[in-house]
């Protein structure tokens, strides 16, 4: 369904969620694309390009070659590259004009690792829907053909400015995206992401003592397992009631509200939470008269705001620290 | 079909910066969601509305490009209030092959004092011109002519001449208004331009551009992209002055003043070695073959449009290139650089930020590259700034 955004900039679209996935796997990736698709990720979705030696290109795909079907040079442009690069593996990935006239890349990945004997993969994107999609496949993908891609499942700097620690003995998948890769390594693995002392201790698998409920009422907007874990984080340690939403879908299970588009952001916001997590965006809206704490988020904002560092070891007490003063500076004003 | 490599040192303009040439307009994205995300936030950046409607692949195969747009265009009109509407769509309508006149013509009679472009974000289009050259035909279609003033029109470029550059103030001595779009406040004083008795094209991108309006307007053009020496330079100049009816220039003086300002430049350099990139200057090529006549020491030249004998040229789109680049990047930490390329892959933290389509040509080009060589070579700055290019350019 189409949408008009007029407040918002769309996330990061599946095509960057995919290249940002295998960025630093060791593979060679290749945007079938004109050229735009890649600048667009390269510009202002990926902070690690500056300096990277990832072998990520574009194959400059145009309308003729489109229309005539240039598989064959697409195949012989990636083998040429691929000889010299001498990749772990290879990944094509989808952007709308091939989506749109279905192209069959599986194929092309195909016939690619049958002449280069490297591993090769499509990423079917398609430039329609946003990044958690891409990262999404381009993990299933990637675990298929080449194992896990380590103990931390799902980390692109899309959501989280730093890889986090994994505090657990077993996997840890910090998006939502990465869910389904972790389900098939066939091994353990805990959801979340650790932001808070009793929260790290939880996803530990160890009982923990909640704080004693407040009636501070707290939403918190951003990728689904950020949102989640920061909820609960702040939840455990000071009480709060909190509620986690995204701009992205999720498993229900994850209890993450889904915000598909402008309107039911203000929906959500007109519900008048105490404190607001969420990206600097939001407070274009106008809405939230209440405490914004603000946290960018790559994927929605790029980085038009100064990151705040996931690896924080007191983000909650900070948050709280926040809050206690806007309180306190809103009860004197009253 | 090579595949092709884009630095960090790539690309800055895009249209959210473009479409500001025109006073009062306001843009609506009609793509796919992943082509929007960079016009909104470049707008963000820089304080722009944006109006971006995602169009879903259902939508597109089935047809419903135009009546979603005609649904759109009253909201996003009732919000900006803008006198201007570029209507974009991108590469996947090429495929689709919608009838942009199913929306404009209602949306014109709907709408009579709103200005409605047909626009079109389409890389993949390389059978027809490319989209920056339409860009620059659509902008200038809103010239209209209904007198004769005594100016003349910038074209092509998207930076408005700075006024050191000789033949601006040639002009003005003279009592001429050199007119920009980037200068024009409003949509009247930009379709003004139409009564310019001159355009002078400097950028090769406009030159659709001028030559329409000589078909519409009458406007006539001179074209000073290209030029290889001061003689040829002299006689577009005499040419421009004999049109204008004013005294020729003196560029005997003019060239004299240049490479003195060129040799200061180079004084103050003393050797320093300098790396241009491409994208600094349409004409790199010969900017830098001119200031190394001058005595500055040009190492290397990002340029794959232009061969010379004297520095290497690189071609940075080639993997190879790319790859052996990324091998032995910053290979030239103590050099001035120029062009985001070339800062990129020497990893100086001396550097000037030029980007195409400004309006430096004729001698000032060389000097004005010179002098803000020798500027920046006494000045560290982050190399990680070229990252900044739609959203935070300090180019622009």
């Amino acid at each position: 369904m189409s949408r008009l955004s007029m407040v918002l900039p769309n996330l990061t679209p599946d095509e960057g969620g995919a290249a940002s996935a295998l960025l630093h796997l060791g593979g060679l990736i290749v945007i079938h694309d004109a050229a735009g698709c890649l600048e667009n990720y390269i510009l202002f979705d990926e902070p690690r390009w500056f300096g990277s030696d990832a072998m990520l290109y574009t194959s400059r795909l145009s309308q003729m070659e489109a229309i005539l079907g240039g598989d064959e040079q697409l195949v012989s442009g990636i083998t040429e590259a691929a000889e010299k690069m001498q990749p772990k593996f290879i990944a094509i990935i989808g952007s709308p004009v091939p989506a749109l006239i279905g192209m069959d890349l599986d194929s092309t990945a195909m016939i690619v690792e049958a002449e280069t004997g490297i591993p090769s993969f499509a990423v079917n994107t398609s430039g329609f829907y946003s990044y958690e999609k891409g990262v999404e496949e381009a993990l299933i993908k990637y675990t298929e053909r080449m194992g896990k891609p380590g103990d931390i499942i799902g980390y692109t700097p899309l959501d989280l400015e730093t890889m986090p620690e994994n505090p657990t003995n077993k996997n840890l998948v910090v998006s939502a995206a990465g869910i389904e890769a972790a389900k098939l390594t066939g091994e353990d693995f805990v959801i979340g992401i650790p932001l808070g002392k009793k929260q790290k201790e939880k996803l530990c698998g160890r009982e923990v003592l909640p704080a004693e409920k407040t009636d501070t009422r707290c939403l918190v907007i951003g990728e689904p397992v950020y949102a989640m874990s920061l909820a609960e984080a702040l939840s455990l340690e000071y009480g709060w009631d909190c509620v986690a939403a995204s701009l992205t879908e999720a498993p229900e299970e994850l209890g993450v509200r889904y915000l598909p588009d402008e309107v039911a952001v203000e929906r959500i916001l007109a519900e008048n939470y105490d404190v607001l997590i969420a990206d600097p965006l939001f407070e274009h809206f106008g809405i939230h008269s209440g405490c914004f704490v603000k946290i960018p988020h790559h994927a929605l904002s790029s980085d038009l705001f100064t990151p705040i560092y996931n690896k924080d070891e007191n983000l909650c007490g900070n948050i709280k620290a926040f809050y206690d003063i806007w309180r306190n500076n809103n009860e004197e004003n009253d | 079909m090579s595949l092709s490599y884009f630095s960090p040192g790539s690309g800055a303009w895009n249209l959210a910066h473009i479409v500001t040439q025109l006073p009062e307009s306001t843009i609506l994205f009609a793509t796919p969601s992943a082509c929007s995300r960079i016009i909104a936030l470049s707008s963000l950046e820089k304080g722009l509305p944006f109006h971006c409607l995602d169009l879903s692949m259902q939508e597109l195969t089935l047809g419903l490009t135009e009546e979603k747009i005609l649904e759109a265009v009253p909201k996003v009109l009732e919000k900006s209030k803008a006198k201007a509407l570029f209507i974009f769509t991108a590469c996947v309508d090429t495929f689709i092959g919608s009838d942009h006149e199913i929306f404009l013509a209602p949306l014109r009679e709907q709408y009579p004092n709103v200005l409605f472009i047909d626009a079109r974000m389409d890389p993949i289009n390389r059978a027809t011109m490319p989209p920056i050259v339409r860009m620059h035909i659509s902008l200038s279609e809103n010239f209209k002519k209904t007198g004769e003033e005594k100016a003349v029109n910038i074209l092509g470029s998207f930076i408005a001449p700075e006024d050191d550059q000789e033949l601006v103030r040639h002009l003005k001595k003279h009592g001429f208004e050199v007119r920009h779009m980037q200068n024009m406040k409003t949509l009247e004083e930009h379709s003004r331009m139409g009564n310019s008795m001159l355009n002078l094209l400097v950028c090769p991108v406009g030159m659709a551009a001028v030559k329409a309006l000589q078909e519409r307007l009458g406007q006539p053009f001179v074209n000073l992209c290209g030029l290889k020496n001061i003689e040829e330079l002299t006689a577009v100049y005499d040419d421009i002055c004999d049109r204008l009816g004013i005294p020729h220039m003196d560029m005997e003086a003019e060239q004299k003043e240049a490479q003195l300002r060129i040799g200061n430049a180079a004084d103050k350099l003393n050797g320093r070695p300098v790396v241009i990139g491409g994208e600094s200057h349409n004409h790199a090529g010969m900017i830098a073959e001119a200031l190394h006549k001058n005595g500055i020491n040009i190492l290397r030249l990002f340029d794959s449009e232009r061969k010379d004998e004297h520095f290497e040229n690189i071609d940075t789109e080639a993997v190879e290139q790319a790859k052996a680049f990324a091998e032995k990047r910053f290979f030239a930490p103590e050099a001035v650089a120029v062009g985001d390329t070339a800062i990129y892959f020497t990893g100086t933290k001396h550097f000037y930020r030029q980007i195409r389509f400004n309006s430096h040509f004729g001698l000032y080009a060389a000097v004005k590259m010179a002098e803000e060589l020798a500027k920046a070579a006494n000045m560290e700055r982050d190399p990680r700034e070229i990252q900044k290019k739609g959203h935070g350019c300090s180019a622009l």
